[in-house]
């Protein structure tokens, strides 16, 4: 038997398997449909993007439909988009619910929420475990190294030392008192004038005293000023 | 004005052909890839309803509507939360049985029931090469591209399931009385 001959024969099989009893003018019907309610109003040749399984669907029910023909009535449609709907939510709540809910009341929600065995549910059960991980942790762990980073380059910025070689603490304290700050003498002089004549003016002395007391705190606060550094 | 309406009317009856010829063959094949009869029809009417909306801007309507029920079938199951099958209802990992292709096309099975218990055996990816080859008729490019897989590895494929499906019948036919 050749490859052509077994795929006539296959051919010949699936001939007398009735397709679904759909005329061309329903399709146009539901092309006007879909196109009147904004659908596929940019669809090009590429890949598509969007599913639309809440239109109901062409094919009749009851006696309209061919013998073969699948009973798919909307009502049908309806009822097995909000079952998949649910075990959809259903999985997502047992992966996000960990974090919030004890893990008797998860046990318990599972059991009760238990879906019966599809032509899906096999290849979802046969999954490795090691396979499944959590919707939230990739982006979790995004935003975790980000903080991190930002961390890092923000202490870095404003802690610019940080980033290069630092003496021992050790040395940094013994250096610490060779930088001695002294104040020039002319300035000390001068805090030493203020005083005398605060003390004049605190005593109501309003002669002479006054007078040369000021003066010579004038004096010295203008030498101050030129010895002391910008 | 009768131009447009000339055109609309030449439009509707190639598309009238199209599908006629079409819509058994991509439901058939798709009813093989997937063993699920419902699947099957709801992606045979969207790929033809798109086929519709673009008409006269497709070069090879037919190969461009088993692209579109391929990716409705792919965002079917993306809608049912299976994680694990994004990436494609042509893995590996999704085999229809024999049990389900029997009952999704009863009457495939009354009249060869090795062949398809032999196909139903087939990993999923032969399958839908066979079954896009032989039922739908697209070539072997046409069907390499669809799949979205190079033409050489179409090829093996192809290669593949001819001798499994070769040697699976003639031992069964062998066996029989």
């Amino acid at each position: 038997v050749n490859d052509r001959q077994l795929g006539e024969r296959l051919r010949r099989a699936f001939e007398a398997e009735q397709p679904p009893a759909v005329s061309a003018a329903e399709i146009l019907q539901r092309a006007e449909a879909t196109q009147s309610k904004g659908h596929h109003a940019d669809m090009e040749d590429r890949e598509v993007t969007q599913t639309h399984l809440r239109r109901p669907a062409l094919i009749p029910t009851g006696e309209q439909r061919a013998p073969g023909a699948v009973a798919f009535d909307p009502e049908e449609r309806q009822r097995r988009e909000l079952e998949e709907a649910r075990r959809s939510f259903a999985e997502i709540g047992t992966r996000v619910g960990s974090l919030f809910e004890p893990a008797q009341q998860r046990e318990a929600w599972e059991g009760e929420h238990q879906e019966p065995a599809g032509p899906v549910k096999p290849a979802l059960e046969a999954a490795p475990a090691g396979r499944r991980v959590p919707s939230w942790a990739v982006p979790a762990v995004l935003v975790l190294v980000c903080l991190l980073v930002g961390g890092g380059l923000g202490y870095l910025l404003h802690h610019p030392a940080a980033a290069t070689a630092q003496p021992p603490v050790s040395t940094v304290i013994r250096t610490a008192p060779q930088i001695k700050e002294v104040a020039p003498s002319a300035c000390l002089q001068t805090a030493q004038r203020a005083d005398e004549t605060i003390d004049l003016l605190v005593r109501n002395v309003r002669d002479r005293r006054l007078s040369s007391a000021l003066k010579a705190y004038t004096e010295a606060s203008q030498a101050c000023r030129k010895q002391a550094p910008p | 004005m009768a131009t447009g309406w000339t055109a609309e009317m030449a439009d509707r009856k190639n598309f009238d052909a199209f599908y006629e010829n079409t819509m058994p063959a991509l439901f058939r094949a798709l009813l093989v890839v997937t063993g699920d009869r419902e699947l099957a029809a709801d992606a045979t009417a969207e790929a033809l309803t798109r086929a519709w909306q673009q008409w006269g801007k497709l070069r090879n309507p037919r190969a461009w509507a088993l692209k579109v029920a391929d990716n409705h079938m792919r965002k079917w199951y993306q809608r049912v939360g299976n994680r694990e099958m994004l990436t494609g209802v042509f893995d590996e990992d999704l085999d229809v049985t024999a049990e389900a292709l029997t009952a999704a096309a009863p009457t495939a099975a009354e009249v060869d029931p090795d062949l398809l218990k032999a196909v139903a055996d087939l990993p999923t990816q032969q399958r839908a090469v066979v079954a896009y080859r032989y039922l739908l008729g697209l070539r072997p490019w046409e069907v390499a591209d669809a799949l979205g897989i190079d033409r050489r590895t179409e090829s093996e494929h192809h290669r593949r399931a001819m001798k499994t499906l070769r040697e699976r019948i003639a031992d069964w036919e062998g066996d029989a009385p």
